[in-house]
Parts: structure tokens; sequence; C-alpha cells
């Protein structure tokens, strides 16, 4: 199709098709060529190649009767000042809007007429019997006009400049205000009043995401409202979404135009910001969407860093009680005691956490020598070591029955039943004494290691026999009795030193340990030296590898040497 | 038309034109590429030389498409002719446009 005519002040392109798809697509297709030809700027092109193809394609999709034989002629005239086009078709028409309205966001059609009507300046619309005409005028767009949107181009390009300079000045003050903002609600308070001063809006509501609800911590000029849908679904999706029209419990009803602006940090929602105007339907321009997302962005980080402050003093606490039961713990071992009847005894105890389930005890007996206790209970960290005071505690109170271990154990047992059982928890102790005036060791083990005592030359093992406190209501124990002899030496132990889940070096059965301290006891009879040899075998002294001192223990480790000269 | 899938995500491009003549072809296209595993959609829009209302409601169609797996829809470097009728339309705030 070429130009129909073409004069100094007007030119005309003259088009006629059959209402199809392919056919509008070639009207429109040829608008633009027609109106490039004509020398029209850019901005009118385009716009004018759309409205061609939204008119034509109201054509194809309201076609009426299907049997009658349907045309659209387009004309389309140039003039110095505008450009008109008259569409003609025979399809049934329509009532044409006065306004067409945008349907909502997430309508898939219905934005036809919205377009033609906001890309021309005049529509004349005329429905007969036999065809309807549609006139649409667009003024040109001149040299002027196009200077006067780069002017406005400008404007906005220095407003957004102007309100970045102001949001990073304001967001210095709030960052040495927070330091003495005490509360996220204060904090959220004084952000939404910026914003909300330099938006002109009139009303804001800024939400956190608590136990998986929106919670209202700051709002102006709205009561405390239920979160909106469109601040939930902002959220969800993590996309800002616009707020036009009537909102429930929102401006008592009135029409707001606004932003919900979602706050997220990685794939974790945090909260939502909403800012509203009324009285106007203007959408917020790029200066104050940016100083929006801005101010989100910190108020953002300010949620996450108040986040890892909370989360610092807990872990803070939390290790500091944890220190201070470890710190009463150590104190709950015995101290060193000078030898008692030439009984002298010495401990190691080192817990796989910094508290543990493991103890031993030393109570010296006036006349007699030493009591004796080494413990082990189920578990470890804080539950197993309250457990063990609480054991060594029952002991200690039985302190007529320390000559009668199987008496007291037996005591202990039934004491601690109950207990025990409601927890599901067990404690395997093995109790003795050395009674030097007797000139024997008598020893209960309440399945516990065995006890280690070589005596004259030869290794006795005391147990374990019977199951653990806490298995049994009434347990009995049998008690061992060893001849004392000068020179003997007692071992015992607790799991740890045979656990191969330590990353240390360990024996590889009780057995062994038994083994080795019939041997080491017999070269080595010096109490220092034992307990040196012991630690040196199981990783722990700076004879051994650094590394392996420091590795990491998976059960408890827990040890007590005795000697009789 | 091409598409590309990798890391949960199918990548659109070459889209010229999306109009009421073509939206029906590529939203089909994409529909069928778009296979169970993928959850993101990516629109690049940087060669689209005409967008009309149909093709709007294409990219809308497709963005809930993305959004029935929870994942997102993203339109890549849309050409100035788009932005501005995405403007016009106020469908810029609706759509996660990325430069």
């Amino acid at each position: 199709m070429t130009p129909d005519s073409q004069s100094t002040t007007a030119r005309s392109w003259h088009w006629n098709g059959p209402p199809t798809l392919e056919a509008v697509r070639e009207a429109s297709a040829g608008t633009r060529r027609f109106l490039t030809e004509s020398g029209l700027l850019e901005n009118d092109i385009s716009a004018w190649e759309l409205v061609i193809a939204e008119a034509g394609n109201n054509c194809v999709f309201h076609p009426g009767d299907a049997t009658q034989t349907q045309r659209i002629d387009l004309l389309v005239t140039v003039t110095p000042e505008k450009v008109i086009a008259r569409i003609r078709d025979t399809t049934p028409g329509f009532d044409w809007p006065d306004d067409p309205e945008l349907p909502p966001v997430d309508a898939e059609t219905g934005r036809g007429l919205f377009l033609i009507h906001a890309l021309t300046d005049s529509r004349t619309y005329a429905r007969g019997p036999h065809g309807n005409i549609l006139e649409l005028e667009r003024n040109c767009q001149s040299s002027h006009q196009q200077a006067e949107d780069l002017e406005a181009t400008l404007m906005a390009m220095t407003e957004e400049l102007s309100s970045c300079y102001e949001s990073l000045a304001s967001i210095f003050h709030f960052i040495a205000e927070g330091r003495d903002v005490e509360t996220l609600e204060e904090f959220a308070a004084n952000i939404l009043n910026h914003l909300i001063q330099s938006t002109s809006s009139r009303i804001g509501i800024i939400r956190i995401v608590r136990n998986g609800k929106l919670v209202t911590i700051a709002s102006h000029g709205t009561p405390d409202t239920p979160p909106l849908a469109v601040e939930t679904d902002a959220l969800g999706a993590r996309l800002d979404r616009w707020v036009s029209g009537t909102q429930d419990n929102l401006a008592d009803g009135a029409p707001v135009t606004g932003i919900v602006h979602p706050f997220a940090y990685e794939s974790q929602p945090l909260g939502t910001l909403l800012l509203a105007r009324t009285g106007t339907d203007a959408p917020f321009n790029a200066g104050e969407e940016s100083m929006i997302r801005t101010f989100s962005e910190f108020f953002t980080q300010h949620i996450l860093s108040r986040r890892h402050e909370e989360e610092a003093i807990r872990s803070s606490i939390a290790r500091r009680e944890f220190e201070l039961a470890a710190s009463i713990q150590h104190s709950l071992l015995p101290p060193p005691h000078p030898p008692v009847h030439g009984v002298a005894a010495t401990g190691h105890c080192e817990s796989a956490l910094s508290i543990g389930g493991d103890f031993y005890d030393l109570i010296p007996l006036e006349d007699i020598g030493y009591f004796f206790v080494i413990a082990d209970v189920m578990g470890k960290g804080v539950g197993a070591s309250m457990m063990a005071a609480v054991t060594r505690s029952a002991i200690r109170s039985l302190g007529e029955d320390f000559d009668r271990p199987a008496m007291l154990l037996e005591k202990v047992a039934t004491q601690l039943y109950d207990d025990l059982d409601r927890l599901e928890m067990f404690v395997t102790v093995a109790v003795g004494v050395i009674d030097v005036p007797a000139g024997v060791i008598r020893i209960a083990n309440a399945g516990h290691c065995p006890v280690a005592v070589v005596s004259n030359g030869s290794l006795t093992e005391a147990g374990p026999e019977n199951p653990p406190v806490g298995i049994e209501n009434s347990p009995n124990y049998p008690e061992h009795e060893i001849k004392l002899t000068p020179g003997a030496r007692l071992l015992a132990f607790t799991d740890g030193i045979v656990d191969p889940r330590n990353e240390r070096p360990c024996f590889e059965s009780e057995n062994l340990v038994c083994s080795w301290f019939e041997q080491t006891a017999a070269t080595t009879p010096e109490l220092p030296a034992l307990k040196s040899s012991l630690l040196d075998f199981l990783g722990h002294h700076s004879s051994s590898t650094a590394s392996s001192s420091a590795a990491l223990l998976a059960d408890d480790q827990t040890f007590l040497l005795i000697a009789f000269d | 038309m091409q598409t590309n899938a990798s890391n949960e995500t199918l990548k659109v491009t070459g889209v010229t034109e999306l109009t009421a003549l073509s939206a029906r072809e590529v939203k089909e296209n994409i529909t069928a590429a778009f296979s169970p595993e993928l959850v993101n959609l990516d629109f690049d829009a940087s060669q689209m030389e005409f967008l009309d209302s149909s093709g709007l409601g294409t990219l809308i169609s497709l963005q809930k498409l993305a959004a029935l797996r929870n994942g997102s829809f993203r339109l890549i470097s849309p050409t100035p002719s788009s932005i501005q009728i995405l403007e016009l339309t106020r469908l810029h705030r609706v759509f996660q446009i990325v430069s």
C-alpha cells in the first residue's frame, strides 16, 4: 500500500482487509512504515502502531455474524499538527466507554480500550446498523514538546538523585540514632514517620513476621488492622504490590493509592511496609519509590542486626551458665588429700563436653583409710552432670555405711530408682573402702567397668555385677574383698578410656586396661608416675602430639588411682 | 523463540513480538518447555519490538504459571517501547523487571 495522496499539508494512507489477526498486524505494521516515511517521531509512530493493532483486534475478537462478508477499512492521515486514523468495520460494534479503566492487575484481557484511550487525544465512535466508524486523533509531538519532555525527565532524575542523597543523609542519622533506640518498635516508628513525611503519605504500617504471622510494630494514620491481602501477597511473592481504591479498614473506606514493599532476607520473609496516600490517585514517583526501597533495605538490615545481637546475647548467657555448671562440677571433685594410714589417691576427670556425667570421689576415713567412688551417668552434658551431682550427694549422705560398700550401693540404688526411672537414665557406680586395719579392700560394683587391684603381684578384677543403679528398684550387690598388701595398687576407670570414638589413643578393651595396669604398676609403682603413664597412653600429655591432646572426646574419661605402701 | 532450562529456571529468549497474533503460540511453547522440575521463568524481552494488550495478558498468564510452583517470573531487559506500555498499564509494578 502506498500513500493515497501527498501534499505539503496532509498525507494519507489507505488500507483495507479482512478482520483477521494476520491482516490487523499487517495494517499496524503498514501504519508504522507510513508514519516513518512521513517523518514522525518514534514515540508517535509506536503509539499509532499499537493503537491500530488494538482497534483492529477489537474487530477480530467481536466479529458478530460470521456469515456476513466483513472488512476493515483504515485511513490514516498525517497533518503537521496531528495524525487522524479512521477505522470502518461492519461488526455489530459496542458501546464505547467514556473513560476506560484498567482491569485488575491479574486480568489477562481488557487493556485494549485503555491503551487506545491513553495514546490518543480524541476519540469518536459512531455505531450504526451497517457498520461503525472509529475516528482517532493524536497530536504530533513537536521538537518543543520533546524538549519539554527531556526537561521533565531531567527534573525527575534530579529529584531521584536528590531523594537518594536525602535517603543517605537520613540513614546516617538513623544509624546514629539507632544506637540509642532500645526497641525495634521504636526504631520502626521513627523510620515510618520519616517516610510518611518524605513521601507525603497519610497512612503507613510496618509489620514483621513473628511466629509465622505478620505483626504490626509501627503504624501511622490508621488503627491497628489485620494484615491486608495485598500485604500477604507482597510478602509471599517478595515483590512490590500497589494499593489502589478502597481497602478494608484503611482511611475509613476512602480510596487510597500506595505501595506495599516486602522485607526479606534470602528466602526468609521478614515483614512488610505499607505506605499510602488519600485524595489522589498519583502513584509515588521514581525518587519516592527509590527512597521507600532504600529505607526498607536499611530496616531489613536493622532487623537482622537486632536478631543477631539477641542470638549473641542468648548464646553468651547459655555459654556463661555452661561454664558456671562446669566450674561447679569441677569443684565437686575431691581436693588432694594427704595419705591416710599409708593410702594415697589421685584421680583424673575430663568431660567430652565442658561438663559431663563422670565423676569420682575420695573420702578419707580416720583410722581406716579411704572410701572411694567412681561413676558414670548415662549421657553427657548438663543433664548427666546434674544426675552425677545428685548421685554423689546421695552416696555422701550415707557416711555410716562407708565401710560396707555393697549395703551402701543397695541403699543408693533404692533411693535414686524413682528419679532415674522417670528420667529414663541410669548410673554405673563402683564404690569401695581401703580398710587398712582389717588389711582388705572391699568393693561393690553396679554395672561399672571392673576395678583393677594389683596386690601381692597378682591382678584382681572387681565386677561388674548386677545392673547399674536405676535399672532395678531394690537390687542386691555382692561385695568383693581383696587382701591388702603393701605395694598394692588400685585402678578404677570409666568406659571413656576404651571408647574408640574418641579422637585420641585408647585401650581396645577393659581387659587390656587391666593387663596394662598390672604390668605398669609393677614397673612404675610411684603414684604420680603411674598416673602420668596412663595419661600418656591416652594421648593427654605434652609428650604426646599436641594435636592428639587437643582432639575431641566422644565420651568422658575418668580414672582413679590408689596406692598402699 | 528459544528456551533454555537450567537450575530450576526456564529462560525464554528471542521473542521479537508478543501480540494477539503470536501470543497463543508463544504461550503454548513456553508452557510445553516449562517441565515439572522447573519453577522459575526468566523472559528475555530485550529483542521485543512490539507488545500489545494480548501480549501483556500472556506475560500475566506466565507469571501465574510460575507462581503456581512458588517460583518467580522475571522480565529481563525489556525494550524502551515495552517499558512504556508496561508503565502505561501500570504492570511495571506487577512484574519483576531486571535491567
